[in-house]
């Protein structure tokens, strides 16, 4: 009986595996000073992230709240009746916006919500003022994450190539804003639920098959989604489905007689497994393919660490560390940052079975 | 230096007696985190709220036991403040059946691979074989670290150990039968 215990303990008593120098980093900053040490326990209490993404989730939340911030403004201004926008806001707009903002406030004249609304000096200035601010905001957290992750690679998709602004990764913090931003409906009254322009958000426009993407309303409206692969999704405010084939879809749904779309773009199914041991057969593990022009791939090990790094149109893995020694079988995790051939940036996480 | 050194050192908030007494634990503390966490993340994390108390309450500290046993108690408790969090549904099992006692061999199963094992646990499981096995904490005392009664972490211990006795003679009788092949 107490052998099997002790056997346990003994294989753990020389146990002591590479910690990540972030952990320190971390440590060492909120001993020094007491605020940081406030935001990293509340990311950590977010729970499951690690240190670094801590840091990073707050910041995105601090983004996203901001981003919901500025949804609903157009709507407090309207109940409180300074018809004047915080002028602060607009400001840093750049010249891609510039483009997506024009293609929202057209697409916004919609006779419906102006008449609704029934002030319409109300609605059109909301409508100028929102979309101005959104892709900035959006923007703001996709630098937060690329840089965090991987300086040197892809550049952020931009928000003026797709008909709605993009928010990578984060979509679940957005959604929790969502839930916790005041709801206009509840205090007021239909009309500004209206003057609010609703804008259907992707997690993710582009990547290999099987691609799990997050589509979300900017307000607590529920819809109908069509996945344009076939399937639908009834009533909800945001949904996450899963694209088996590649192929490209338009996302479509319906909000306050307003048409909606995206686009997801699914390409060819990386493999799942490789064998590397010389016979000849799936040896080696390739990440790329015909559908993607340059790819950039980390592979990491169970304890997160990089273990392999390539990158051109279809970098492949032979299994074996930098070393040259052979990887053990077991499960390994990648990113991959890549450019498909449509000319869509994108990044993935995935993982693949090593066999010998 | 001394553990002793090192504690004067860090009650006075020297910064590199702070960064070697992080250097001199870190990684074994690490260990303990992996077992009681369920990826590396949340380990990462725990080792961090670990450290950041163990510096904000060093001053507290007389040099009355082991430095590294204290530390290892606030990883601990760091841990399970972090698992009552997730208020587990314990499950009383009554009469969880006690394994065979298990012809199983570790010898050729290093702590990774045991990590694994344990890992695929339920975490309620895992915490309890954690301390009872590793941490050699008796059943009364676990049950007042989780908030459960004492019969409770008996038969949870024993589900654990079956458990655990099951995947490792699987792996073992896997691995017998690649050899063969």
């Amino acid at each position: 009986m107490k052998q099997f215990e002790e056997q346990f303990k003994d294989a753990f008593d020389g146990f002591e595996p590479e910690v990540d120098p972030s952990v320190w980093a971390n440590v060492s900053n909120a001993i020094s000073s007491p605020a940081p040490a406030a935001a990293a326990s509340s990311g950590s209490a977010a729970g499951g992230f690690s240190a670094v993404a801590g840091w990073v989730a707050a910041a995105i939340t601090i983004a996203a709240g901001v981003l919901i911030y500025h949804f609903v403004s157009p709507a407090d201004s309207t109940v409180s009746k300074e018809n004047q926008p915080s002028t602060t806001i607009s400001a840093p707009v750049n010249e891609s916006n510039n483009t997506s903002t024009e293609e929202t406030t057209t697409q916004n004249s919609n006779p419906v919500a102006q008449q609704r609304a029934g002030n319409q000096s109300v609605t059109e200035l909301s409508e100028v003022q929102k979309p101005a601010v959104a892709p900035v905001a959006v923007e703001e957290s996709q630098k937060v994450v690329n840089s965090e992750s991987h300086a040197t690679t892809v550049s952020a998709p931009e928000p003026a190539k797709h008909e709605n602004a993009v928010a990578p990764k984060n979509t679940e913090k957005a959604e929790n804003s969502s839930n916790f931003a005041p709801n206009p409906v509840k205090n007021t009254e239909n009309q500004v639920e209206n003057a609010i322009n609703p804008v259907l958000i992707a997690s993710s426009h582009c990547g290999f098959a099987p691609l799990s993407v997050t589509f979300m309303l900017n307000s607590n409206l529920k819809t109908d989604f069509n996945f344009g692969d076939g399937n639908v999704a009834f009533k909800t405010n945001s949904i996450t489905h899963k694209y088996e084939n590649s192929g490209r879809y338009t996302i479509t749904c319906e909000v306050n007689g307003k048409q909606l779309t995206t686009e997801v773009e699914v390409l060819g199914q990386l493999g799942t497994a490789f064998s590397p041991n010389g016979d000849g057969i799936n040896d080696i593990f390739n990440f790329g393919g015909n559908d993607v022009e340059k790819v950039e791939v980390r592979v990491y090990n169970r304890f997160g660490k990089t273990i392999f790094t390539g990158s051109g149109s279809n970098p492949g893995w032979d299994g074996n560390l930098s070393d040259g020694s052979k990887a053990e079988s077991g499960t390994y995790f990648y990113d991959i940052f890549a450019t498909s051939v449509g000319g869509t940036d994108f990044k993935q996480k995935g993982t693949i079975n090593l066999f010998r | 230096m001394t553990d002793e050194q090192l504690v004067e050192g860090c009650k006075l908030q020297n910064p590199s007696h702070q960064r070697k007494l992080y250097e001199k634990f870190s990684r074994k503390m690490f260990g303990v985190c992996l077992r009681y966490a369920d990826n590396r993340e949340e380990a990462e994390d725990l080792l961090q709220d670990s450290f950041v108390k163990v510096f904000q309450h060093i001053s507290s500290f007389k040099m009355e036991g082991s430095l590294e046993g204290w530390v290892r108690r606030i990883v601990v408790n760091t841990s399970l403040e972090f698992i009552r969090k997730q208020k587990l549904q314990w499950v009383n099992i009554e009469d969880a059946d006690e394994p065979a006692e298990s012809e199983v061999v570790l010898d050729h199963m290093n702590a990774k691979e045991l990590l694994m094992i344990i890992n695929k646990l339920p975490t309620g499981f895992k915490a309890v074989f954690n301390l009872y096995a590793i941490e050699g904490y008796n059943h009364r005392e676990i049950g007042d670290l989780l908030g459960i009664t004492e019969s409770t972490s008996k038969s949870q211990y024993s589900r654990a150990k079956a458990a655990l006795v099951k995947s490792i003679q699987e792996i073992e009788s896997a691995t017998k039968d690649i050899v063969k092949e």
